[in-house]
């Protein structure tokens, strides 16, 4: 898959993610891997990213098996922006299928 | 490829990011990695895993695209300085107390170091000025303060750039956070506007965000006003020194050679254009490289230097000298009758010429300008028997002849300072010539006070309505003159009626009007002032009745 597509999805699906429950980086890179076949280790530029814009707050958790985890929590920045985005995502997927379909039709 | 193989590799290739930043990174793969490791995996299947480090390291600076651009923001020196103050008042948003008391020990540190620099900087700026001062003429105090417009100049530029290296150094390490934050708000906000949906957002931001903007925004401003103000300084100057230059160009052409001070004027006018050029620049955002400015500021330094120590020279050269430059004097004289008491003011010159008898002759000189210059002799009476001796210019202007004269005096390194002046010379003849110059000595204070007593006799005390007088009714023995004065009741508190009283006045002779009258009582208490009453038993004529004058005005 065109890695271009992969990289606008991956935020909304990131913040479609956090937003039901704080994650921790790794469950993070699990859970969308497991969605769109990704490069693991390039989905944390995009956590960080996020939270340089203010999407995410962090905290530290310590954890029975393993590394102190971070986890990600959405701020009401974050639910504005996965708002939008999903806006976003259906109106141009719709769109998107809509001519498709069109044109299959046309064929 | 093992997981430090791993995190060093991905630490050395992310070395352009703050280390606060890339220590973040590494413990967040770290982290991955052992989760991994923990889910059953060996470290080389979960690095492998993350994929390659080429793609992470790229996505990462894609993140940080900020990092990348910032370095670009170096060679702007300008925008460098208000990005620092505007990021220095933004990162007290998110630092602790602990970081801003850090904050503030720091700038203090700076602000000695700055403090010590000043010291060379005074020293090099006194020992000009004495150099300069040292010159005597007017010209030279002009250089000694140009000088240390100079020094001071240069101070400022260097401490401000000290302090902001400084700062950049020690400080911004630590709210390179805050930086990033600050960048990656600003092009979310583009990215926002460009969507049409930048409204959403402003309503969506938070307080802390609000009064970020703000000062931002204050700090901004403030900046663009004080370049402004700065500007509009810069362009009067410019117009004036441009004046000064091609007076300067005009006198070159006409034989006048002072080529320092053409290169210091030059100098002065090109760091005048530099100095806007920049706070122009400023204004309108533009960048400009940090070594143009400072090769630019180093050549206009260098040249002032070269100008004024060249500029210094010729003016050392320069004689001047206290006389007329032009050889056509005009000469007014008048006669005035002596007195012994006469005291003339303001002359220049006194000589004897024993033609004169009782008659004192003054002469005004000055250059002959012919219709450029009309004097008026004025003699006027100032004071007691004092006569002064002034003139009213009129019609003076300056015109082509005294120009030429200037420029012909130039030429010759000269400058006749007392060109305008009008010298004023008195003839008496060699017995009057004593008295005038004894009556001038006693006249070389500006007052001269004397005191007196005159005995009056107390006719009558009557009470004033005002508690602090009381009025006595006096007369003089022998003298059917009788005058009520007023008199402060301190003085006069044991004063009684009928009996005679010794009155002590003081006055300065000068200010006494011109129809004093010294047996007159109203006279002596509106001019003099009282300042003693003492009881007398003397009688008749045995009672004291000084001259105001006394021996000096052999009246």
């Amino acid at each position: 898959m065109n890695t271009q597509y992969k990289k606008g999805v991956l935020e909304l699906l990131i913040l479609v993610m956090v937003e039901k429950k704080d994650m921790y980086g790794y469950e993070l890179v699990e859970a969308v891997s497991k969605v769109v076949d990704v490069n693991e280790g390039t989905i944390y530029p995009i956590l960080k990213r996020l939270t340089n814009e203010r999407c995410f707050d962090t905290y530290t958790k310590e954890s029975n098996e393993g590394p102190i985890r971070k986890y990600y929590h959405l701020t009401a920045m974050g639910k504005e922006k996965k708002k939008q985005q999903l806006e976003e995502w259906k109106k141009f997927s719709l769109n998107v299928n809509r001519f498709i379909k069109r044109s299959e039709l046309n064929e | 490829m093992s997981k430090n193989e791993f995190l060093r590799k991905l630490r050395k290739r992310l070395d352009v990011l703050e280390d606060t930043e890339i220590d973040d990174i590494i413990s967040e793969y770290e982290g991955y990695i052992e989760e991994k490791v923990n889910a059953g995996l060996t470290e080389e299947e979960a690095v492998k895993e993350l994929g390659e480090l080429d793609l992470i390291v790229k996505e990462m600076l894609a993140a940080y695209k900020v990092k990348e651009k910032k370095e670009e923001v170096n060679t702007d020196f300008l925008t460098r300085i208000t990005n620092k103050i505007s990021d220095f008042v933004d990162s007290f948003d998110n630092k602790s107390s602990k970081d801003i008391i850090k904050i503030i020990i720091e700038i203090a540190l700076i602000m000695i170091i700055i403090g010590i620099i000043r010291l060379p900087f005074s020293l090099i700026k006194n020992l000009g000025e004495n150099l300069f001062l040292d010159l005597g003429s007017p010209i030279g105090s002009i250089f000694a303060d140009i000088w240390e417009f100079i020094i001071d100049l240069s101070y400022t530029v260097i401490a401000v750039i000290f302090f902001v290296k400084m700062l950049d150094k020690r400080l911004f390490k630590k709210v390179a956070n805050n930086i990033v934050e600050k960048d990656e708000e600003e092009k979310e906000e583009k990215d926002k506007e460009y969507n049409n949906k930048s409204k959403e957002i402003v309503e969506n931001t938070n307080d802390a965000q609000d009064t970020h903007d703000t000062i931002n925004q204050i700090c901004d401003g403030l900046f663009k006003a004080f370049w402004i103000f700065v500007s509009f300084f810069l362009v009067c100057f410019l117009i004036g020194i441009t004046i000064i230059f091609a007076l300067m160009i005009y006198l070159l052409i006409n034989g006048v050679k002072y080529y320092g001070i053409l290169l210091l004027v030059l100098s002065l006018f090109l760091g005048g254009a530099f100095f806007l050029e920049v706070a122009i620049n400023f204004i309108c955002k533009r960048k400009m490289k940090s070594w143009v400015i400072l090769t630019r500021l180093f050549i206009i330094i260098v040249l002032m230097g070269t100008g004024l120590t060249i500029g210094a020279i010729e003016i050392a050269n320069t004689e001047i000298i206290y006389d007329y430059a032009k050889t056509d004097i005009k000469t007014i004289t008048r006669n005035i009758e002596m007195k012994n008491t006469l005291m003339i003011y303001n002359y220049d010159e006194i000589k004897i010429d024993n033609t004169l008898n009782d008659m004192v002759r003054i002469e005004y000189k000055y250059p002959d300008f012919k219709d450029n210059l009309k004097v008026e002799i004025e003699i006027d009476k100032c004071g007691y028997n004092a006569v002064c001796l002034e003139e009213d210019i009129e019609n003076f202007s300056w015109n082509k002849d005294l120009f030429k004269l200037f420029i012909n005096s130039l030429k010759k390194k000269k400058i006749y300072v007392n060109n305008f002046k009008i010298y004023k010379t008195i003839y008496v003849s060699e017995e009057n010539y004593k008295i005038l110059t004894d009556n001038k000595n006693y006249d070389n204070q500006d007052s001269y006070n004397v005191s007196f007593i005159k005995t009056y006799n107390v006719l009558k005390v009557t009470e004033s309505n005002d508690e602090r007088y009381v009025y006595l009714t006096l007369r003089r023995f022998q003298d059917e003159d009788v005058e009520t004065v007023k008199v402060s009741k301190d003085l006069a508190s044991s004063v009684e009626a009928n009996k005679n009283y010794e009155f002590t006045f003081n006055v300065d002779l000068n200010l006494l009007s011109d129809d004093f009258e010294q047996d007159d009582i109203e006279d002596i208490f509106r001019e003099t002032q009282l300042v003693n009453i003492s009881y007398t038993d003397k009688l008749g004529l045995d009672q004291i009745q000084e001259n105001v004058y006394k021996d000096r005005f052999r009246e």
